[in-house]
């Protein structure tokens, strides 16, 4: 079996979810047996590829390609230069033979490369990472005023976009789902998300829901902490609260932080909370002056550490007491939260979407979405009760979630398998 | 030689010859003059010519004949005597076409020249004789609103910034200039404006006058001692081939003083139809508020768009039309929003063979990016795609003329660019339906179909033209139903409508032809799609609807406060009028039981001529051009 992923992006370059979950599932499918080939290609465009080619390798590995892909439209994803990407994907398909693509994102490539793939007799499977195809305000379904969106409308959508209008939403959404059709097999890595795109017009019988891979990385240093002696028990004077995530207002920074500012002064004094993430997009905005506010009067509790890398990732957690996961919008499968599970720390979480769903109800806790109030009640009343998670049973959990991606990944081979006729 | 042709010129829609025939003949009574210009022809005999200075040796006769002969001036060199020999013509002429004009005695044509129509120069009104000669044959002609300004000896004065002539605004529109100005002075003037090349001149209907009263004293003189005076508001209608904008503002004279012609002018800035209809609105009153006649002077030049003549360059993509099957050419202009080439790329996506597209984009603002996008997508292109550049925006009625002549097709559908084709079976099946009606010899017919907005209530299921209270009872272009879900209509699904609606509309192209395509007096875009339904059914053609899924019209609500509604409603009311003014009668009578008139009414226009390609060029993918002439 020769199998192509393409992401949006090289995770290397560019860190999200989506293409740290297509590199994982390249790294597995790369061992695995019977993939006789597997190559990984993302679209490049922070310049990369150091030469005039519309292609170049990652630091010069042979199956990692980067793709200098051409403009795609912001509004219905169709390429603008479709005649240089059909180009480029019938080079790719030449070199590289595949049998199946498995797609996980088509921004920065454009929709049309599944009718690209299909036609040319590959395979085409597609993880929908978040809600592009349904949503124009950054595919979040959160309305630009803020409010939450629970179902997309071409009236609906024209409202939070005057200026576009419901007719030219028909036509996105109609060009979607015609592009979306030429898709053999899609993959959400939530219930969640399937639910939405299903409400959206996908056929539930053409979903599965398969929860993304894990770093080769991060998994190891999991197995590496799992196997030392029990450090369970809590000696430290101040309850720990990690937070891993990009500064932004969808990851609800200011909701946790106006949560500090509501707790009690007994509390207060009990509390660390660490901030492990930068405000690389939101400098010069309202977001960033609000917080810098609320930061400056919770000094004495909240610390900003900076970024991280994934190789660090689970000794940061574990340092941590709980992991607060405070998104304000609908989340699919945020990989902080399967670290959080591999470093056997439990969560806190909003109540909401793809967060809700990817908590254990025995081991994390719930708190109202975008309620500091809420979250600060949940902080006073863990503090407070000294509540601690049963150190084995997150030890079973981070146990589980390691063998989870052998799972994740037989249930990817077995699409492929079933897709390919195998 | 006994006789000369020199000149023929346009003074404000009358065309002069101005010829010259030797003396000796020049009695003769059997001389006539005739000019023809594309198959048409208007002639002049000798009694209507009006000399240029005295005839010589005219006999007494002439001086009772004519009885508005001119003071005699001698010219002792010349044995040929000049004349004006008027032609009046209903239409303007087709100046593509030659102009020739022939001198005869009797049946014998003594001299013919094919000659330009060109301008007369303002200043020549300085030369008496040809002055009063030009007021007599324009008064002969029927002109004597024209022929008043040159009634008068004429002085030219420049346009003096201290005078007692103020121009506050000289606003260009497409098809005018609307002047905006003040004039010192108790006296009410009558004041015209002309274009520099006299082809143009203001009616007295299209200029307004208003007492300005003085500043502070009530005897009319201000505190300055400056008389008070009035304010003026014109609409100078201007033609295809007035292109300089130059005018001259007229004073005609009172009894004994001549008649003063300030300037020339000129309106320079953009053109600013919506400052224009600001000013016209204010001087002369909302459109709303005038009789048909009024609209046609004063608003129908602000709201125009220019008559030039209306051209394409050509450009080619995806296949060429096979030549077997049966071709239907889907015309699609597009204007303002190069976004719905959305439609366009899925109409590729969903059309089967058996069609082409022609788009005309008459948009230099947007045709950068149409062709653009096209030409980096062209691979995904599978349907045959001509794309035609018009140079302006032609209004819809035009676009869609101009590219029917591109259009290879026995069938063509009219499209709205907004409209999304997610199903076309439906088109199909008219195509068919058309080409077996034109098989078996059956009455032609229209096509219009049902659409739907893009939350699947009906935008059109045929269009109906009731009176309407909002717009002073006049008869409008109803769509009923909608904005109603589709669920709750109960009708056929195939029925003979009184109209359709030209946003998706299929016909024979030889229907089309004959109709000589949408009619341009509908400015910029209403009411010419019911107007083509009423003028094929008054030939024996017949409009259907045809029911059928997966066909939306997404045609968007006005953005309100974008300060662009009001002048929108007077395009719409402009052509409203037009439409009632043409088919009120008509349709009234057809609501009542008994009358059924079976007169003709045919619009003021010639048919559209095809020429036929030669198939080597069709291939090109080189621009070629493609011609309009309007009418």
């Amino acid at each position: 079996m020769r199998i192509l992923i393409l992401a949006h992006g090289h995770p290397d370059l560019s860190t999200g979810g989506g293409e740290r979950a297509a590199y994982s599932l390249f790294q597995r499918l790369k061992q695995s047996p019977g993939v006789t080939k597997a190559v990984f290609a993302a679209a490049d465009n922070s310049g990369a590829i150091g030469h005039d080619a519309p292609f170049g390798s990652f630091r010069g590995r042979p199956d990692e390609i980067l793709v200098a892909t051409p403009p795609v439209d912001g509004f219905t994803f169709q390429s603008v230069g479709y005649d240089a990407l059909k180009h480029l994907v019938n080079d790719l398909i030449h070199a590289v033979k595949p049998d199946l693509v498995h797609i996980h994102h088509f921004i920065f490539w454009g929709a049309e490369l599944f009718e690209l793939f299909r036609r040319a007799g590959v395979r085409v499977v597609f993880t929908l990472h978040e809600y592009a195809a349904i949503c124009a305000h950054f595919g979040q379904m959160a309305k630009p005023d803020g409010r939450l969106c629970h179902v997309s409308s071409p009236g609906e959508c024209g409202q939070c976009f005057p200026s576009t209008g419901a007719g030219k939403f028909f036509i996105r959404t109609t060009i979607l789902k015609t592009l979306f059709n030429q898709v053999d097999h899609f993959v959400a890595p939530s219930q969640f998300l399937k639910e939405r795109y299903v409400a959206w017009g996908l056929p539930e019988e053409r979903i599965t829901v398969i929860e993304n891979l894990l770093d080769a990385s991060v998994m190891a240093q999991s197995r590496a902490r799992l196997t030392q002696a029990g450090k369970s028990g809590r000696q430290k004077a101040k309850w720990v609260f990690g937070y891993f995530a990009q500064i932004n207002p969808f990851k609800g920074f200011d909701v946790l932080l106006e949560a500090v500012s509501l707790l009690p002064d007994h509390i207060r004094r009990q509390v660390i909370i660490r901030i492990h993430g930068e405000n690389r997009h939101y400098l010069n905005t309202e977001f960033h002056e609000r917080t810098q506010v609320l930061l400056q009067n919770a000094k004495d509790v909240v610390s900003l550490m900076g970024s991280y890398r994934s190789e660090e990732v689970i000794d940061l957690m574990a340092a941590c007491d709980w992991i607060v996961v405070p998104s304000i919008w609908w989340e699919n499968s945020p990989i902080v939260m399967q670290e959080a599970r591999l470093a056997a720390r439990p969560l806190i979480g909003s109540n909401i979407g793809g967060v809700a769903e990817k908590t254990d109800p025995s081991a994390d806790y719930l708190f109202p979405a975008r309620s500091p109030g809420g979250l600060a009640n949940l902080i006073s009343d863990i503090v407070g009760n000294k509540r601690q998670a049963n150190g084995k049973y997150l030890t079973t959990l981070a146990q589980a979630r390691i063998e989870a991606d052998a799972i994740h990944l037989r249930r990817h081979r077995a699409l492929y398998d079933e897709l390919l006729g195998r | 030689m006994q006789a000369q042709i020199d000149e023929l010129f346009d003074v404000c829609g009358t065309l002069l010859a101005l010829v010259r025939v030797d003396e000796r003949f020049s009695e003769t009574r059997s001389w006539s003059g005739r000019l023809e210009n594309d198959g048409k022809a208007l002639s002049a005999t000798r009694d209507q010519w009006i000399s240029v200075g005295a005839e010589r040796d005219a006999p007494t006769e002439t001086k009772q004949r004519t009885g508005r002969r001119v003071s005699p001036v001698r010219t002792k060199q010349s044995a040929m005597q000049p004349y004006l020999v008027g032609f009046a013509a209903a239409q303007p002429l087709s100046l593509q076409h030659p102009v020739t004009i022939t001198l005869s005695v009797g049946p014998a044509t003594v001299t013919a020249r094919t000659i330009e129509v060109t301008a007369l120069d303002v200043t020549r009104l300085q030369d008496e004789a040809l002055r009063m000669a030009l007021c007599q044959a324009l008064r002969a002609s029927g002109a004597s609103e024209v022929a008043s300004i040159v009634s008068a000896p004429v002085r030219i004065e420049p346009f003096d910034k201290g005078g007692s002539l103020h121009i506050r605004r000289a606003v260009r529109t497409g098809a005018g200039v609307v002047l905006d100005g003040s004039i010192d002075g108790m006296a009410q003037p009558d004041i015209r404006i002309v274009s520099a090349d006299l082809r143009c001149g203001t009616m007295p209907s299209q200029v307004v006058l208003r007492a300005r009263p003085s500043e502070g004293r009530e005897d009319g003189q201000g505190e300055d001692g400056r008389t008070a005076g009035f304010n003026f508001t014109a609409v100078l209608a201007t033609s295809a081939s007035h292109a300089t904008g130059a005018f001259y503002i007229v004073r005609i004279a009172a009894t004994g003083e001549g008649t003063v012609f300030t300037g020339p002018l000129t309106a320079t800035g953009p053109k600013d139809e919506q400052e224009a209809a600001r000013l016209v609105r204010k001087a002369f009153g909302p459109i709303q508020s005038l009789p048909q006649p009024l609209i046609d002077q004063i608003y129908r030049p602000v709201l125009a768009l220019p008559a030039s003549e209306a051209r394409a360059r050509r450009f080619e993509f995806g296949p060429a039309p096979d030549g077997a099957t049966p071709l239907s050419s889907i015309i699609i202009p597009f204007y303002g929003d190069a976004f719905f080439l959305n439609c366009v790329y899925h109409l590729q996506r969903v059309l089967g063979p058996g069609f082409e597209l022609v788009l005309m984009v008459d948009d230099p603002r947007i045709w950068p990016e149409v062709y653009g996008r096209l030409s980096a997508r062209q691979s995904s292109i599978s349907i045959p795609t001509v794309l035609l550049q018009g140079n302006e925006n032609y209004g819809y009625a035009r676009a869609n003329n101009v590219a029917f002549r591109a259009a290879r097709g026995d069938v063509i559908f009219l499209m709205n660019s907004d409209v999304l084709i997610l199903d076309p079976t439906g088109l199909t099946e008219a195509a068919d339906a058309i080409r077996t009606r034109h098989k078996a010899r059956e009455p032609e017919a229209i096509i219009g179909f049902s659409l739907l907005y893009e939350d699947h209530t009906i935008q059109h299921i045929g269009m109906e033209f009731p009176r309407s209270p909002l717009v002073g009872h006049l008869r409008i272009a109803d769509h009923p139903m909608k904005g109603l879900p589709m669920a709750l209509y109960e009708g056929e699904n195939t029925r003979r409508v009184p109209a359709v609606t030209g946003a998706l509309m299929a016909l024979s192209s030889h229907l089309y032809r004959q109709l000589g395509g949408f009619d341009p007096r509908y400015e910029r875009g209403d009411f010419e799609d019911a107007d083509l339904c009423l003028r094929a059914q008054q030939i024996g053609a017949e409009v259907w609807l045809h029911v059928r899924p997966g066909l939306y019209h997404l045609e968007r609500q006005s953005i309100r406060g974008m300060g662009d509604e009001s002048f929108r409603e007077m395009i719409t009311h402009l052509n409203c009028v037009a439409f009632n003014a043409r088919w009120g009668t008509h349709l009234s009578e057809q609501s009542e039981p008994r009358v059924a008139p079976q007169t003709l009414v045919r619009p003021a226009r010639r048919p559209i001529s095809v020429r036929k390609r030669n198939p080597a060029e069709a291939s090109l993918k080189a621009p070629q051009a493609v011609r309009h002439h309007s009418p």
